[in-house]
């Protein structure tokens, strides 16, 4: 009774108790805000790689045979959605390498590319090809790009466009590979070349790899490396696409793939973008260490506070104590202020820094209207806004680790208050 | 004024004081405070411990408050030995039993006069002889501040009000208990000659019509002459005036 009434009164009558929690509340909101932003990039990046990238990537071990795709179709017969199991499509991907050259004002320009041979329906099923595809002209719109043409179609990266000096009247490229025949010092390269209508570009947001990007359909693929005869493989590789509800954990199901298909070498999208995957965990990471140092400082403010009062109120708490209040209620009456400041500060920011993320729409275009919006165009992945993913169990694991740390400051304060002796307190000066 | 008699004395001590001895260190000296003091103070009774500055009457009265313990000899409330009884039970002891006048007042300076008042009694929750209920608690407080002349400064904080004033609030905080025995540590001991007298006149009246048990350290003669008893406290030993 006596605690909750003296704590009230300090609360009411501290204004650097209020300050103190405001600190609190606002790293506690930065954290939340940063932490969700972190997140919403990371999400954004993945949602991007994972427009081109499939969900998994599968390959026979050892000699790769010429019915390739339709030998991992049958092996994944059971694997398929129809089936009871988590995969949603395959589709067969033929990879090569050349070299693309067009012609532009009489100048012909050469780059050097990744050829990409694939199923144009078979594609859109197992990726999200149409969030990083757009026709070069509208009547392309809506129709398969690469085939079913007089002249095959050809689909190059945004940057490759613009290297080529590729423009709506010139759209005509010539690809040029070819394969190697013979061994060691019978060896040679047979080239072939074929010219492609380019229909379309590939925008992935990722400049350096659509800089080599080129995509044809598997069928002119395979004739103009191997012959009208056809080739030595039906694919390169096998994609497939994982339900959604196990979208979240494709590592998951590689590794039940893998387990139980020995035959199949099995990769994730997060495989075969490690480098950039891990530098988002660990910005991500550090970003977190870095913020909850903020916060450990905000918390040890409130600790100097506290240590501050318990000098301050030396007397009173001797007082208290001639009036028979016990060292445990001292104990009490300390913990429970810091900890109202904590909770208050806690609450406040963790509610503060969700508003701030649920309204970050109407923050990014107020930006924009000031004139300092925060990104142009020209960046990678084509972000015009802030994003944000406000995770209920982060902004709580926010809360409570700040909350707990406010404890062990006030346990502080309050263990070094009730150890005064009521005399000595009585005497202080 | 003129001591006012004894009243309603019985044979019952509230207080005892058995050869009370207190050393405190002094760098590598130990010096001897209490020198086996003994004291009886009886239910009802106004007493007033004289001696001048240095001759441990504060020390002997933190000791009898409970405050602090002694090295040698007993301390009983009420015939209970608490020498080296435990800090809960001392601790009860002081928020049912007992109270304190301090010479500067201690009042909490975040709270108005009866808010001041009405702190022991949130502090004892019920015990004794504490009003049980916040109104109860309220109403008694009012009560004891309109006592002490301070009905119309009820809602103002110790910084608002005088040092006689403040001496007022704390009396009353110190009988909202209604303890057996009030504490008094050189109460005017803070005050002009003026004041003084008042708090004087204060405690007689306290002591006649409440039946109130005081014990009062002092270095005045004037603060001493208005107590039923007086006993002086010479190098650590208490003897009679």
């Amino acid at each position: 009774m006596a605690v909750v009434i003296i704590v009230r009164r300090w609360l009411c009558t501290r204004w650097v108790a209020l300050v103190s929690a405001l600190c609190i509340a606002a790293t506690v909101a930065a954290m939340v805000v940063v932490t969700s932003v972190m997140d919403g990039f990371r999400e954004r990046i993945h949602h991007h790689i994972r427009c081109l990238e499939p969900d998994l990537c599968m390959r026979w071990r050892g000699p790769v045979p010429r019915d390739h795709f339709a030998r991992i179709a049958a092996e994944l017969k059971g694997e398929m959605v129809a089936a009871g199991g988590p995969l949603v499509a395959l589709a067969p991907h033929l990879d090569s390498v050349g070299v693309v050259l067009a012609e532009s004002n009489q100048t012909w320009r050469m780059e050097g590319v990744r050829i990409t041979g694939v199923d144009f329906a078979k594609e859109r099923a197992v990726v999200d090809l149409d969030e990083a595809l757009f026709a070069t002209s509208a009547e392309n719109v809506g129709t398969d790009l690469l085939g079913g043409r007089a002249v095959p179609g050809l689909i190059v990266g945004r940057p490759l466009l613009r290297g080529l000096g590729l423009s709506a009247e010139t759209t005509s490229a010539t690809l040029m590979t070819g394969r190697i025949s013979g061994s060691g010092a019978n060896a040679h390269f047979e080239p072939s070349n074929q010219i492609f209508d380019v229909t379309g570009f590939v925008d992935s947001g990722r400049d350096e790899l659509d800089a080599r990007r080129v995509m044809v359909s598997r069928g002119a693929l395979q004739r103009l490396r191997f012959g009208p005869e056809g080739g030595r493989t039906d694919a390169s590789s096998v994609h497939a696409r994982v339900s959604d509800a196990l979208r979240g954990d494709v590592p998951a199901v590689a590794r039940a793939l893998q387990r139980d298909h020995a035959q199949l070498e099995v990769t994730t999208w997060e495989d075969r973008n490690r480098s950039l995957v891990d530098a988002l965990a660990v910005e991500r990471r550090v970003m977190g260490i870095v913020l909850g140092f903020i916060v450990f400082f905000s918390v040890a403010l409130l600790c100097g506070l506290l240590l501050m009062m318990v000098i301050e109120k030396t007397r009173d708490v001797g007082v208290l104590r001639s009036m028979g209040l016990s060292r445990s209620r001292v104990v009490l009456l300390f913990l429970l202020y810091g900890l109202v400041l904590g909770a208050a500060g806690s609450a406040l920011g963790c509610y503060g820094g969700a508003q701030v993320v649920s309204h970050m729409d109407q923050i990014t275009a107020w930006l924009d209207n000031a004139g300092i919006g925060p990104f142009d165009s020209s960046v990678p992945y084509r972000t015009r806004e802030i994003p944000a993913v406000l995770d209920g169990a982060q902004v709580a694991f926010i809360g409570v680790c700040t909350l707990l740390l406010c404890t062990v400051a006030a346990g502080l304060a309050a263990w070094r208050a009730s150890r005064q002796d009521p005399l000595a307190a009585l005497a202080y000066e | 004024m003129n001591p006012p008699e004894a009243t309603n004395l019985t044979e019952i001590p509230v207080l005892e004081a058995r050869g009370l001895q207190r050393h405190f260190a002094l760098g590598a000296q130990r010096v001897a405070v209490l020198r086996g003091a003994d004291l009886r103070v009886m239910r009802g009774e106004f007493a007033a411990i004289l001696g001048s500055s240095g001759s441990g009457k504060s020390t002997l009265l933190h000791i009898l408050g409970l405050l602090d313990r002694p090295d040698g000899g007993e301390v009983l409330w009420n015939g209970e030995a608490l020498a080296t009884a435990g800090e809960s039970r001392r601790t009860e002891l002081r928020a049912t039993e007992s109270a304190f006048v301090f010479q500067f007042y201690f009042l909490l300076p975040e709270f108005s006069a009866l808010e001041n008042v009405v702190m022991p009694a949130a502090i004892a929750r019920g015990r004794g002889r504490a009003p049980k209920s916040a109104a109860e608690r309220r109403e008694r407080g009012m009560e004891l501040l309109e006592r002490v002349g301070l009905k119309e400064r009820m809602q103002h904080r110790p910084q608002q009000l005088s040092g006689g004033e403040r001496q007022r609030v704390a009396i009353a905080r110190g009988l909202m208990n209604r303890p057996s025995i009030l504490f008094c540590d050189e109460p005017t001991g803070n005050l002009d000659s003026r004041t003084a007298h008042s708090i004087h006149e204060l405690l007689v009246e306290v002591n006649r019509e409440l039946g109130q048990t005081i014990l009062v350290v002092t270095h005045e003669a004037d603060m001493a002459a208005v107590a039923a008893r007086r006993v002086v406290m010479r190098d650590g030993i208490i003897s009679p005036e």
